[in-house]
């Protein structure tokens, strides 16, 4: 277990443990919150339902995937077995890692093999490595578990971030137009010109290398599209008759975007969502090739194979179950995206059949 | 609707309105001409009674009604309501002014907000206005809104897509006056409806100014319609009012020449009427670019020399007032083309 | 005279669910050289929907279930692609109601027509070109020289509309199917056009199917009426007949519903309720919730017509009495 430094403010692996525990419960909320509005909603309710009846096996894949990310963020402190692996026993573990406990090879072993790759001693777990282990020892599959909840952390937590304050930017914007219609594209359009592997790396340098900083810079460069989009749909709607009658009928400017505007946004905010999770997934991947992802992450896994395929014979077993994994989750969630915005499409939501 | 009667202090009194749109060109984005929405229209609206503004597509009439209510900030000109001049005014002090003056929308399928229920599309104007004092009010009187358009109050709770075209223009016809106008204006509020259900929305309309004596500025370019509505009606050309007075005799004895090209080209459905011959001909100028002088010189039959330079001033003619050369004594003419008789 | 265009039977249906809906139910009619056939409906009645199956256009997923096309005897529907690729545009052409989005914006409307032309004859460029100018001045189109090279955004509704009229005339078709043609311009540009279809039918002895809800195009345009409601024909006669003397209560609530027929003040007569979508088309005959005269045996009648003279009707009441009006 690493230690995580929360943009300098706290230190020490319990810190990074709470931490995590309290983003994984505040995600949590967002969700129930999000069923509880189906739940009240009707249109909202068929919709997200069509869309689960479409995609069973994805929506069925990405509940795994979840479930096992929430399952390596239930951690405390104690219990035994700890010291095999090396934790001290202050830290604390995860369900993940205790049932992965006492599995720690010394070093690179074949998926299901006996003994180690390189000098033959025999393992601690003979046959007992599925996917086999790592430089470290480590169990691969145990890895790749943990790297479900980073990335989803990294997804979610970024979009969290990118898209209330690109809707915020992009609705203002829109609706408004004139000088802070320029000013919010002049913002946008300077952000959009920088190279951002160039933008990440100075942010992370200047926050720390810790998840919080990594998700809050990757967020600051990628809600720009969004941004965009949220503008120009909302200088659609401004024109709308139902826009005009609310303003005829003397509502204020906020009383409009926060009922009319806003509620016809939605539909693109969950679609971009599941679609910016994608690639914040992956660019993610490409920080961890330049070192400066977040530890644990399959990014890192795959990036340890710039050494590993390198090798004779190679170790190729790391750098497949990391990009298995990271491809079948982002299918997943990209097949859910795709039907998402042929349900929520306006004509088709809220049209009836 | 209401036979003519004498006429009251009008309600809602329109001087000198000018609605202009910049064009913006170049990179500089400097201002080039100016689209003449609403090139100086006076109206009157008197309380529970129709103004028809008739005319044909880009001659400002959508325009006129959104400068009335500021939805459309008007570049000059005076609209004077209850001693406020509404043109002028601020936006706080329009805001309560609001409740008296409220619209309904010709597209019944973008006029009502999708995600919205009917209860809450309705009750907006309550809150916006602080009218009903506890929810189950604001909910009776939702209720009693959709009674009077005839529609079931079972259909709260429903999204608008539930509802055909007719039946949503009944919603918004709820939503306006829900908060008790005093002038509602129709904006082609049944362009988009078949014929059946034109005319149940058309009889609708019609019971409720008897009911509630609500004022209507009726927009539209039916001319039929117009017949139908009574009242008094306006015609309009390029952003100017061409003819003004009560429909019945408007209809019975129009002095402008567009007006009667209009009123020529209505095409009948009674088989025994000979086939229109088209009396107008040629496309309507740009309203970016309208000629100079009358604005309908450039299709006019009658028009001379004058009608090129000089914009016509507004006459009164018997019960129609009417802004043409024609009937204008101070302007020369030449001896075969004498004055016009008086009607 | 025998007809130019035969429809007989056509039904055309869309999936819904796991059914399919019929959108035309056995529709027939006939189309003949130099007349014009008014195809009345409001919205949802079908009146689109059976110009684009003679066509073929319907789009997917509906599709043409039954009934035949006969041009000139040619059965259009076994048709092959190729083969009913020519009859399009060169003997059956057709007009849309939107000229905005019928034209393609970024080429020029010349351009556009001498393509049409080009398309279904051999000729050359210079040739098409020249037609195309003649056919413009022919419809009206001022300074044709010019408009060749305009862009449709630069012309109004009614120029639009008459470079429509050109490029369907261009290849001299037999047959015009022309969609609600006046529906999107001013009132006084429709008379013009309207008066402009009539001079070219007068030319050139095209057959017309004029489609349309407006009773008062109808008046100026067509010789015979037809009359659709809920995807059903319920009416034809003659024009003249007809609108005197609708037979069909449809028709008739139709006709007293017009502002133009009642006075000033009166109210309308109103059709109560609505015309159903076409998945929820009633048993029997489809009017029958919101006719006047309907009686409980009506839901149960299998819809056919009654014929005297020439003019025929859909309706139980009129067959059961024997008599027309």
């Amino acid at each position: 277990m690493t230690n995580h430094r929360l943009l300098g403010l706290a230190d020490g692996p319990l810190a990074g443990a709470a931490f995590g525990n309290v983003v994984v419960a505040c995600l949590l909320a967002l969700a129930f919150a999000i069923f509880w509005y189906c739940r009240k909603n009707e249109i909202w309710r068929q919709a997200l339902g069509e869309v689960v009846s479409r995609r069973r096996f994805s929506v069925l894949v990405l509940s795994l995937y979840v479930a096992l990310a929430l399952a390596d963020s239930v951690s405390w402190v104690g219990g035994s077995g700890g010291e095999a692996d090396g934790v001290l026993s202050h830290e604390a573990r995860s369900l993940v890692d205790r049932f992965f406990s006492g599995s720690t090879e010394k070093s690179y072993s074949a998926p299901l093999a006996t003994a180690e790759f390189y000098d033959r001693t025999p393992l601690v777990r003979s046959r007992g490595h599925v996917l086999g282990t790592n430089i470290l020892g480590q169990d691969v599959l145990y890895m790749t578990i943990k790297g479900a909840k980073v990335a989803l952390l990294i997804g979610g937590l970024t979009s969290l971030i990118a898209i209330p304050l690109a809707l915020l930017f992009g609705m203002v914007a829109g609706y408004f137009g004139g000088k802070v219609d320029d000013l919010v594209f002049f913002v946008m359009s300077t952000l959009a010109s920088m190279p951002s592997i160039l933008l990440l790396i100075a942010l992370i340098m200047v926050l720390g290398q810790s998840t919080l900083s990594v998700c809050v810079a990757l967020g600051v460069t990628s809600w720009v599209s969004f941004c965009r989009l949220a503008r120009g749909e909302t200088m659609k709607i401004r024109e709308l008759d139902y826009v005009v009658a609310a303003r005829a009928l003397g509502a204020s400017h906020a009383a409009i975007l926060w009922r009319h505007v806003l509620p016809n946004l939605l539909h693109l905010v969950v679609i971009s969502f599941v679609l910016l999770f994608s690639s914040l997934v992956l660019a993610e991947a490409t920080l961890s090739w330049l070192g400066i992802g977040v530890s644990g992450s399959w990014g890192q896994m795959i990036a340890q194979a710039k050494d590993e395929l390198s090798r004779d014979p190679i170790v190729w077993w790391n750098v497949t179950a990391a990009g298995v994994a990271v491809f079948v989750l982002l299918l997943a969630v990209n097949r859910i995206g795709d039907a998402l915005r042929d349900v929520l499409d306006p004509r088709t939501l809220g049209e009836g059949r | 609707m209401s036979e003519q009667e004498a006429q009251p202090e009008p309600l809602l009194s329109v001087r000198g309105l000018k609605t202009w749109f910049p064009i913006r060109q170049g990179l500089l984005r400097r201002v080039v001409g100016h689209v003449r929405a609403v090139d100086g229209v006076d109206l009157d609206i008197h309380p529970g009674r129709t103004l028809a503004l008739v005319g044909e597509s880009g001659c400002g009439k959508t325009t006129v009604g959104r400068s009335i209510l500021r939805l459309t900030p008007p570049t000059a000109g005076q609209v004077l309501y209850r001693g406020h001049d509404l043109a002028t005014i601020t936006e706080s002090e329009m805001q309560p002014l609001r409740r008296k003056l409220q619209m309904v929308f010709q597209d019944p399928m973008t006029s009502l907000d999708p995600r919205m229920r009917v209860r809450d599309l309705l009750e907006e104007g309550l809150r916006a206005f602080g009218i009903g004092a506890t929810a189950s009010e604001r909910l009776d009187r939702a209720a009693e809104a959709l009674r009077r358009v005839q529609l079931h109050p079972d259909h709260l709770t429903r999204f608008p897509h539930e509802f055909s075209g007719g039946q949503r223009q009944r919603i918004g016809i709820a939503r306006a006056l829900i908060v008790e106008p005093e002038l509602l204006i129709c904006d082609e509020a049944v362009s988009a409806l078949d014929v059946s259900i034109q005319a149940q929305v058309l009889n609708l309309l019609g019971d409720l100014q008897a009911e509630l004596g609500v004022a209507y500025l009726f927009i539209t370019h039916d001319l039929s319609v117009v017949r139908h509505l009574g009242g008094d009606v306006a015609v309009m050309y390029l952003g100017r009012i061409v003819e003004t007075g009560p429909t019945a005799d408007v209809f019975a004895g129009p002095l402008h020449p567009y007006t009667r090209g209009l009123l020529g080209s209505i095409l009948s459905a009674d088989p025994d009427v000979p086939r229109t011959q088209a009396k107008v001909l040629g496309d309507v100028p740009s309203p970016a670019d309208p000629p100079p002088g009358c604005h309908f010189h450039t299709r006019c039959s009658e028009a001379w020399a004058p009608c090129r330079t000089i914009a016509p001033r507004a006459l009164v003619r018997g019960r129609l007032t009417v802004r043409c050369h024609l009937y204008d004594e101070a302007v020369s003419r030449p001896p075969e083309r004498p004055s016009p008789p008086a009607s | 005279m025998s007809a130019l265009l035969e429809v007989e039977g056509l039904t055309t249906t869309f999936p819904a669910g796991s059914e399919r809906v019929p959108v035309l139910r056995d529709i027939s009619f006939q189309l003949h050289a130099g007349r014009c056939l008014a195809l009345v409906g409001e919205s949802g009645s079908g009146k689109s929907m059976t110009a684009l199956s003679i066509l073929r256009l319907v789009p997917r997923p509906g599709r043409v279930e039954a009934g035949s096309v006969r041009l000139d005897g040619r059965e259009l529907t076994k048709l092959s692609v190729p083969d009913m690729r020519r009859v399009r545009g060169r003997e059956v052409a057709m007009i849309f109601q939107e000229p905005m989005t019928s034209l393609n914006p970024v080429v020029s409307v010349g351009q556009q027509v001498v393509e049409a032309i080009e398309l279904h004859e051999k000729v050359s460029q210079k040739a098409a070109r020249e037609r195309t100018l003649d056919l413009f001045r022919r419809v009206g189109i001022p300074d044709p020289e010019a408009r060749f090279h305009a862009f449709p955004h630069q012309l109004s509704g009614g120029l639009k509309q008459r470079v429509m009229i050109a490029m369907a005339l261009s290849v001299r078709p037999r047959v015009l199917l022309a969609d609600e043609p006046t529906t999107a311009l001013d009132v006084t540009v429709q008379a013009q056009i309207l008066e402009l279809l009539r001079e070219l039918q007068a030319e050139s002895g095209a057959a017309i199917l004029l489609i349309t809800h407006d009773f008062g195009v109808v008046n100026q345009l067509a010789d015979d009426i037809a009359v659709m409601y809920a995807g059903r024909i319920v009416e034809t006669g003659q024009r003249a007949d007809v609108l005197r003397g609708a037979l069909h209560p449809y028709t008739q609530g139709l006709l007293r519903a017009l502002p133009g027929r009642a006075q000033s003040g009166e109210r309308l007569l109103e059709i109560p309720g609505r015309m159903p979508s076409p998945k929820d088309v009633p048993a029997g005959c489809p009017f029958a919730p919101r006719c006047p005269e309907a009686t409980p045996a009506c839901p149960a009648w299998s819809p056919r017509f009654t014929e005297v003279g020439g003019r025929k009707v859909a309706c139980l009441m009129r067959e059961s009495r024997g008599e027309l009006g």
